[in-house]
């Protein structure tokens, strides 16, 4: 860039942190969040309704099983997300000047923005897993 | 032009000289007349035609619903016979949410992202002329059918079986269906092309993080609709071969099934609810932190809201389904999601009246508009979240509690937003102010009628009335109410009459504005009102998130941002293409000049598409060929646009 025009960088420490980790920190917990509910969805219904009507009362104890499985890796996922994003963080909270507070005010500095998006995402779509998790545990199958 | 023409290092001007200027116009400017009209790609010109034209529907919409109301003040009116009733409250719905809540946004956004951006036009100028003309097409379609009795009727949702042709025999579900597809494409080009210009025609230096909010909200909307126009395209696509060719994805009988329309007609509906309201909350991220004297509180989670919740508006959609009897353990799945998304929209509520609480707030017609829509916003997801909850929605559902939910939302959140947005940019459109004597009697006449009328709607959907019913008896305790919405919402009308008016006096006669009558922050106001069709003589250099607030705020490190100095890229019409992220340049764009390509290829789709409602397959099969030779000739490649790239070494 011409000097007339010159302009410190955006992202001063995107060296620190790769875009591919800050992705996994933004997206780890919506995707699998989405995928709790798509997959809860498609096993219950399929349960539920083998034809026209109600055919199952009780939960099979392989379709529990089948929601542990994707309770769980959901809920693990999101807590990565939010690790790798709480250390992309602590890496680069010093990109720009200003703390926290400042970051999520005014948001210079792209790679700790990123990074804070990664740690609220995860904290919020952990929220969402949650309350899946909770309805799969204590929500009746096929009950009208 | 060479592949040396195409990678060489750009000038830099560190002034706005009168020649170049000069040179820009000619460039830049459409030809005046009809040619020019048919032709131009000016984000501009498609911008406030978008406008104009999504008020228009607006109005339509709008008179529809003033016939409907008259007919439900008192009980027993027979202004309107059953089957009218059902064509009127159709339309009015078709018409409200996708001819003008969505392009409405369209239009603002069309205008203003390369004014944000610190770009000379959208990333994909023809296609962005193609987006309108279609919408217009699609529009002038659904309308002409309703004009000849044939408008939609069985509502905006189109439920089977009743849409079925054994159940709606005359052709009104086919134009809904055909002119809905027409639609989606215009909603689809455009999406691409927003998402496109985000990617790569930021001015250097404008990094992910600091684009304005209006950015975040269009952006979101855009991917929203790339995965879910399809869906609600192929839901009418099947329905019209039920209705035509004679097969039974919808019928039951013979192993179909109805509930998959109400799927994949959710899949897009709940999503596009976002898409609607999005960009208007960006308008008003944008828009008020202007009339508080202080940048927006929260921007980082405020980005961040927007995106999640129109991620979490992908797992909402059964809510709309909670009576259909569907497993109980995946309602739960969904009335969770529908309930946790209050989390993104609370967070960005609070980020405003932080803003309006720390700020030194100045009382303008637009800053009314922009608060009342937190008001009107908060009601209107707090009855959302009521209809979240399983059980309540069981009891309100097709009740006109859920018709006042609706309207708190669409009307809160987009009309409110949008017209605020008119007072905010109407003097960068037009180089003057609207009349803000005449605004606060618009408010108050909008703000107090919308809530006189659609606030009972409410109790009356507790006191159990039905949505989709033409007349009521008389005793059902219903009647007051119905009166009290009726009078609301011509108290209503009259605001946006009000509205209109100022419009049209302040485009004739309003007070000179000058650039930066607000003394707003963002690149728009950098350059002249209204803005000159190349935008900017040179490609603003961008250090921070609010350009013209530097000085004060004192929020960048080092060298400032340069909006009197920048690249030139006068060769022809040229931009910069710049790195995703970060905003780094690394291409010259050619830019496509004005083509009359794109408003052939709409009337060949819209003609294809006729053929296909009127069962003219001859008339179906030229439009199919005309789009095929325009779309060949649209992407022959063009020696100017650097498509055919010659050899570095000459001679």
């Amino acid at each position: 860039m011409n000097a007339a025009v010159a302009t410190s960088h955006p992202a001063p420490l995107r060296d620190k942190v790769s875009f591919w980790t800050l992705m996994f920190g933004c997206c780890a917990a919506p995707v699998f969040w989405a995928g709790q509910l798509m997959l809860g969805y498609w096993v219950s219904a399929q349960t539920c309704y083998a034809s026209d009507h109600p055919t199952v009362t009780q939960m099979p104890q392989t379709l529990h099983a089948a929601f542990v499985v994707f309770d769980v890796v959901a809920i693990v996922a999101a807590l990565a997300g939010g690790a790798v994003s709480l250390w992309a963080w602590r890496t680069t909270r010093e990109e720009k000047e200003g703390g926290a507070r400042h970051a999520l005010h005014v948001g210079e500095g792209r790679v700790r923005f990123m990074a804070l998006w990664g740690i609220m995402s995860s904290l919020w779509f952990l929220g969402a897993i949650i309350f899946n998790t909770i309805g799969s545990l204590m929500v009746p199958l096929c009950t009208p | 032009m060479t592949i040396t023409d195409y990678e060489r290092v750009p000038t830099v001007s560190t002034d706005e000289n009168q020649a170049l200027a000069d040179k820009f116009k000619r460039l830049w400017e459409t030809k005046p007349g009809l040619a020019g009209f048919l032709s131009t790609v000016d984000h501009k010109e498609i911008g406030i035609r978008y406008i104009i034209t999504a008020f228009g529907f607006l109005i339509a919409g709008g008179v529809e619903a003033a016939v409907m109301r008259w007919q439900l003040a008192w009980p027993g009116e027979h202004v309107l016979t059953p089957e009218q009733y059902d064509q009127l409250f159709s339309t009015h719905g078709m018409t409200m949410i996708f001819l003008y809540a969505g392009p409405i946004l369209s239009g603002f956004s069309n205008y203003l992202w390369p004014l944000l951006l610190g770009a000379r036009d959208m990333a994909l100028p023809r296609l962005n002329a193609l987006s309108y003309w279609i919408y217009l097409c699609a529009g002038i379609f659904l309308y002409a059918a309703f004009a000849f009795g044939f408008g939609p009727n069985d509502g905006w949702f189109n439920y089977v079986p009743l849409a079925a042709r054994p159940y709606n025999a005359g052709p009104n579900i086919d134009f809904y269906a055909l002119g809905m597809i027409l639609l989606g494409i215009s909603t689809t080009v455009g999406a691409i092309n927003f998402i496109v210009t985000f990617l790569r025609m930021r001015a250097p230096g404008m990094s992910i993080n600091r684009v304005p909010i209006l950015i975040w909200g269009t952006l979101t909307a855009s991917a929203a609709n790339i995965f879910a126009i399809p869906a609600v395209s192929l839901a009418f696509f099947l329905l019209w071969m039920d209705r035509n060719l004679g097969t039974h994805f919808f019928d039951v009988p013979t192993g179909g099934s109805a509930l998959l329309w109400q799927h994949l007609f959710w899949m897009f509906g709940h999503p596009w609810v976002y898409a609607i309201v999005l960009p208007a909350m960006g308008m008003v991220s944008d828009g008020l932190p202007v009339f508080c004297r202080r940048p927006l509180v929260g921007y980082t989670v405020v980005a961040l809201a927007t995106v999640a919740t129109m991620v979490l508006g992908f797992g909402v959609w059964v809510h709309h389904m909670f009576a259909t009897g569907l497993p109980t353990i995946s309602l739960s799945f969904f009335s969770a999601a529908s309930i946790i998304i209050t989390v993104p929209s609370a967070v960005a509520i609070f980020a405003w009246i932080a803003t309006i609480w720390t700020g030194r707030p100045v009382f303008t017609t637009a800053f009314m508009f922009f608060t009342s829509f937190i008001v009107l916003f908060t009601i209107g997801g707090v009855s959302g979240v009521m209809t979240g909850s399983v059980p309540v929605d069981w009891q309100l559902t097709d009740t006109y509690f859920v018709v006042a939910h609706l309207h708190y939302v669409l009307i809160g959140i987009n009309v409110f937003p949008v017209v605020g947005a008119t007072y905010f940019w109407f003097p960068k459109f037009t180089g003057r102010l609207m009349d803000e004597r005449l605004g606060r009697w618009n408010f108050w006449t909008m703000f107090i009628g919308f809530n006189l009328g659609f606030f009972p709607m409410h109790i009356s959907g507790l006191l159990g009335m039905p949505r989709r019913v033409y007349t009521y008896a008389d005793g059902m305790g219903w009647d007051w109410l119905n009166l009290i919405t009726t009078i609301g919402s011509y108290v209503f009308a009259v605001g946006v009459l009000l509205f209109l008016i100022n419009v049209w006096k302040s485009y004739r006669r309003g007070a000179v504005a000058g650039d930066n009558p607000w003394d707003a922050p963002t690149l728009e106001w950098a350059t002249t009102s209204p803005p000159p069709p190349y935008n900017f003589v040179v490609i603003p250099t961008v250090a921070s998130r609010h350009p013209l607030w530097e000085d004060r705020l004192q929020q960048h490190e080092g060298e400032g941002s340069h909006v009197d100095a920048g690249l030139v890229l006068d060769h022809d019409r040229e931009a910069i293409g710049t790195s995703s992220l970060d905003a780094t340049p690394d291409i010259i764009l050619r830019m496509p000049h004005d083509s009359y390509a794109p408003v052939i290829l709409a009337l060949a789709v819209t003609a294809f598409f006729a053929g296909l409602a009127f069962h003219a397959w001859w008339l179906a099969a030229l439009g199919a060929l005309v789009v095929g030779i325009d779309i060949i000739g649209w992407l022959w490649p063009e020696r100017k646009l650097g498509e055919t790239a010659e050899p570095a070494i000459h001679g």
